[in-house]
């Protein structure tokens, strides 16, 4: 009795590791299933009209879905899912998106790009919201030769990781540069003080932008960065700042660490031209501020919807359509991030049609992307290094409100 | 700039005085850590603001309402938690972890009801500014410092003063005694958790008036140095948190100001750790005997 | 009925462990799928380093916030000298681990003397100093930039560049230090640590040197963790500060209290657990960590000592063996 007791005591607890082995397999086996079916599934794909023949029709994002970045992982899902909707209904095809959580943190994101390789209905992987975690998946698709399109990494060195990684945003190697140039034509060569985040956007920018700037003829007077997420004083730097008399103030930073800095410069009645980054191109940045800091000026890379700029400005056919299709889906003003990931979801499936779904001629059809009539930009495409490239915009706040810089 | 850089360093001092006071009564009575005082905080403050707009009445009488159930969030984190753990005499690291899921319940669940967005808070105190010597003041720093000042003796004439505050002190002390000795040692953590939540919500939206600005995240930002300010001042001693709180407000400005921006909350910790070299029991704490 | 099961554990101990390590080894041939190795060497990696947290809590009772500092240290010496100075693997990987180790000393010789809650907090801003350090110091550890095209471990000519291969990398690592844990908890010195933890001053009075044996507790923890940083950077082959932050160390953590504190077993469990956990919940995308944090609370309020905190192998053991001797004396 005792005896039979333990027998099924140990035969139960072999059982549980068996099935703990197994459920953590079961999602493996459910990723490498279609591999096996895979002649059954395509043919199921082609009857319903898609437009590929190797039963890939799957775009698979990774995006922050949680955590303090789930805001922009947000706008990206919304933006990406728009894109492929009407995709589809345009050109009669079923492409599928699936979005998975990375929570902003690149041990996750490397799992997710794990199971997304393993999935052979995946035609590209597209993530994510942070460079670091784009970065950290990148060797994961390059291994597996599978494409990499990221809807927001600018780190410099995204493209060069491998043959595979594209970017729907423009490289920070342009960016600063392109600033810098602007910020000259309109004001001069001045004296600058950098305020930069310390991330990888805010270091690089920087370097580019004081490189160029100097490289002008201007002069970068002071350097100062903060680490975002557990700064929200920035009075000490700025009272520094303003020991030394700038006649421009540059920040880098998120829209509500701009917000915050820009408003605590006025208090602390630093008095120069301030500038700011595309980021912060928000209703949440007007709100905060108000009109407090009117006469700042803002640069960015992809264009604002903000209801206010659309009144001053008129958009092309393709970005008014953009944000009236958003606004009428999701009830809210597309920004910049949903932009972006709009144009990386028609960017690759445009490929997908002309090409296929290989992986080497998708890439070679991507890298030849010019003149892209985007809705993140103008004059998109991808430069030799595969790197992108597009022109700028130039904001002014007046009373409160964004407007373009004449 | 030196002065300027002193008033600065008081202004962010005194915002961690203001969180950390709270968290260090919980910290003494019951030697927890409590890392959902953050989410309080963050919680008191998104309460305010939720209320405000959806009734769009009066900012004040938001902010009370919001006071009373921040406080009755405090109760409910020790009621539905802590309490059953100490019922199990579970062991101290038990409720440190509870504290920590519990601040993740919070501020996800925020964070799924508002979106993680910075949201703009209403300014009530917009009474402008006044410079010294060249310095620029506000007057909103000013009423957090002092709001921070008067909580200070407020609590420490409940906690030393009061009959409350000698079971609160008496249970820090010896909880099994405390009981013997005929006090509901329930209600009494229970009411330490109250003014915790309390102050975590005043302390929220006075940092969210000055700043005009609250985030899921603001909890967190202030977390570290809300341990670092009670550690430096002495575990549970109020007084302690409140001049802790100011120390590494004004280091971390110096170190800003002077020496490196990027390394300013490296160069604060440093310090704390410094000082506990000389002073293993913070600056007003009192010397730990080994009990055999 | 966890007493019972524990007891049966013990008595078939040979037979699981043989069919554990089995199982372990069959899993990549089993499912070859990459997905399911990376969260099995996953498991592994975070295995060796709760095993090596679970040494300094539960065996040593110093509640500990900052491991995930001696993680990136490992880490980032490992990443540093394969990139920047071209040292092969294995001597990067031993320095890593001593660095690590110096660190601990380092950070040990003041903060061990502290009380309880003040060493919780300084290990927690410790690792806040770390993290800020690899931000800032550009020139070391390229700041938030990271460090990329880390090579992949190479030992005496055998490169670990499959996925296979790596996880076998993981479960050596893994199986030495469950060895070393092992053994070291069934030494004097393992002995003289368990009754520091259950009352220094009484250990003290018995001659033992608390402080000394401490310390060696504290390095070797910070070793351990930092050889899986080590690997972690290999392994992954791009690295920047937001892995090692202070949310990474209260991760480790709760992997250690969820298995059971001082539970070799129950580090175990509680690895593979939560690495498994948070991949199931993944399609629950907004309300994972809603779920994941109810999950936890729950977790404490029916188990509060872990799944395996309350349960002592050793003594099941010991009780067991007096139990059959004296059965057998009986019959005789």
């Amino acid at each position: 009795m005792k005896k039979n007791l333990m027998k099924l005591a140990g035969l139960l607890l072999a059982m549980t590791m068996m099935l703990g082995l197994a459920s953590c397999g079961q999602q493996g086996a459910q990723e490498s299933q279609p591999a096996s079916s895979n002649p059954a599934q395509t043919g199921s794909v082609e009857s319903a009209g898609g437009g590929n023949e190797s039963g890939k029709n799957k775009l698979a994002f990774f995006l922050p879905m949680t955590g303090d970045q789930m805001q922009y992982g947000e706008s990206l899902s919304r933006g990406a899912e728009l894109a492929l909707n009407q995709y589809n209904e345009a050109h009669g095809t079923n492409y599928v998106i699936e979005i998975n959580d990375d929570k902003g943190d690149p041990t996750e994101a490397v799992n997710v790009a794990n199971k997304i390789v393993a999935d052979s209905t995946v035609i590209a992987g597209m993530g994510s919201f942070s460079s670091s975690c784009a970065m950290a998946a990148a060797p994961v698709f390059e291994e597996a030769d599978l494409l990499l399109f990221s809807p927001n990494a600018s780190h410099t060195d995204f493209p060069s990781m491998g043959k595979n990684m594209f970017s729907a945003v423009m490289s920070q190697k342009y960016e600063g540069a392109e600033y810098a140039d602007a910020l000259i034509e309109r004001f001069g060569t001045q004296n600058v003080a950098l305020l930069y985040q310390n991330t990888d956007h805010g270091v690089i920018a920087t370097d580019v932008f004081t490189k160029e700037y100097e490289a002008q003829g201007g002069k970068v007077i002071s350097k100062e960065t903060f680490v975002p997420g557990q700064t929200t004083d920035f009075s000490p730097v700025l009272s520094k700042i303003k020991e030394q008399n700038p006649d421009l103030l540059y920040v880098n930073a998120s829209y509500s660490d701009c917000a915050q800095i820009l408003m605590q410069a006025k208090s602390l009645n630093i008095n120069c031209q301030y500038v700011c980054p595309g980021m912060a191109l928000t209703e949440e940045f007007l709100s905060v501020v108000g009109n407090s800091i009117d006469g700042t000026v803002v640069l960015s890379s992809v264009p604002a919807f903000l209801p206010s700029v659309l009144e001053t400005s008129k958009l092309d056919d393709a970005m008014q359509a953009f944000v009236d299709s958003y606004t009428a889906a999701y009830d809210e003003v597309p920004d910049g991030f949903a932009a972006s990931a709009y144009d990386a979801v028609n960017i690759v499936l445009d490929a997908c049609e002309k090409v296929g779904t290989d992986t080497p001629a998708l890439r070679e059809e991507i890298a030849k992307l010019r003149d892209f009539p985007g809705v993140s930009g103008y004059d998109m495409q991808f430069n030799e290094n595969k790197e992108m490239v597009k022109g700028i915009y130039m904001f002014d706040i007046e009373n409160g409100q964004f407007v373009v810089a004449k | 700039m030196f002065l300027q850089q002193l008033i600065n360093g008081i202004t962010i001092g005194s915002v961690y005085a203001l969180v950390s006071i709270g968290f260090t009564m919980v910290f003494g009575v019951l030697e927890l850590t409590n890392f959902a005082n953050g989410s309080l905080y963050m919680l008191g403050a998104y309460l305010s603001l939720m209320l405000y707009n959806a009734t769009g009445v009066n900012f004040f009488l938001a902010f009370f309402v919001s006071i009373l159930l921040t406080g009755g969030a405090g109760f409910l984190l020790d009621r539905l938690a802590l309490r059953r753990l100490r019922r199990k005499n579970a062991p101290k690291l038990t409720a440190l972890i509870t504290t920590l899921g519990m601040s993740m319940i919070f501020d996800n669940f925020i964070m799924l009801v508002f979106g993680s967005e910075t949201k703009s808070f209403p300014n009530q105190f917009n009474f402008g500014s006044f410079e010294i010597g060249g310095a620029v003041v506000s007057w909103v720093q000013i009423i957090i410092l002092l709001t921070a000042l008067i909580l200070m003796l407020l609590l420490s004439f409940v906690v030393y003063k009061t009959k409350v505050g000698k079971a609160m002190l008496c249970t820090a002390q010896n909880a099994e005694a405390a009981r013997l000795m005929g006090i509901n040692v329930n209600s009494v953590i229970a009411f330490t958790f109250i003014i915790s939540g309390v102050l975590a919500c005043i302390s929220g939206n006075l940092v969210g008036m000055y700043y005009q600005t609250v985030s899921v995240t603001m909890g967190a930002t202030v977390g570290m140095k809300t341990f670092a300010s009670a550690i430096l001042g002495g575990v549970g001693v109020l007084p302690g948190a409140m001049v802790g709180g100011l120390l590494v407000g004004i280091i971390e400005t110096f170190a800003a100001g002077y020496i490196s921006s990027g390394y300013r909350d490296a160069i604060a910790f440093l310090v704390l750790i410094v000082v506990l070299l000389f002073k293993p029991s913070g600056l007003f704490g009192s010397k730990q005997i080994n009990k055999v | 009925m966890l007493e019972k099961l524990a007891q049966k554990m013990v008595k078939y101990r040979i037979p699981l462990i043989a069919l554990a390590l089995a199982c372990a080894v069959l899993l990549p041939f089993l499912f070859p799928d990459k997905y399911v190795i990376r969260i099995g060497t996953l498991s592994l990696l975070f295995i060796m380093i709760t095993l090596s947290l679970n040494l300094m809590v539960g065996f040593l009772g110093q509640m500990s916030f900052g491991h995930a500092a001696f993680y990136g240290i490992g880490a980032y010496t490992a990443a540093i000298l394969t990139t920047t100075y071209q040292v092969p693997f294995l001597v990067a990987f031993i320095l890593s681990g001593v660095m690590a180790g110096l660190f601990g000393l380092l950070l040990g010789l003041p903060v061990l003397k502290l009380k309880g809650y003040y060493f919780t907090i300084i290990t927690m801003v410790f690792c806040e100093i770390i993290r800020v350090v690899e931000l800032n110091w550009m020139s070391l550890t390229r700041g938030p930039l990271g460090i990329m095209a880390i090579p992949k471990p190479e030992i005496f000519g055998f490169l670990f560049d499959s996925p296979q291969r790596l996880y076998f990398f993981a479960l050596v690592m893994v199986i030495l230090s469950t060895l070393v844990v092992h053994n070291l908890m069934n030494s004097r010195i393992g002995y003289a640590i368990l009754s520091i933890r259950d009352d220094e001053l009484a250990a003290e009075a018995m001659g033992i040197p608390v402080f000394r044996f401490k310390m060696v507790i504290f390095i070797i923890s910070s070793m351990m963790v930092g050889l899986a940083g080590a690997f972690y950077a290999a392994y992954t082959s791009y690295i920047d500060p937001s892995s090692f932050a202070a949310s990474q160390s209260n991760n480790m953590l709760v992997m250690v209290i969820f298995g059971g504190l001082g539970n070799v077993v129950g580090s175990f469990i509680g690895a593979i657990v939560l690495t498994v956990l948070p991949e199931l919940l993944r399609s629950l995308a907004q309300y994972r960590q809603l779920i994941y944090g109810v999950l936890l609370v729950v977790l404490m309020m029916v188990k509060p000592q872990g799944l395996l905190g309350d349960i002592n192998f050793k003594y099941i053991r010991q009780r067991m063996e007096r139990k059959d001797s004296t059965t057998e004396e009986r019959e005789k």
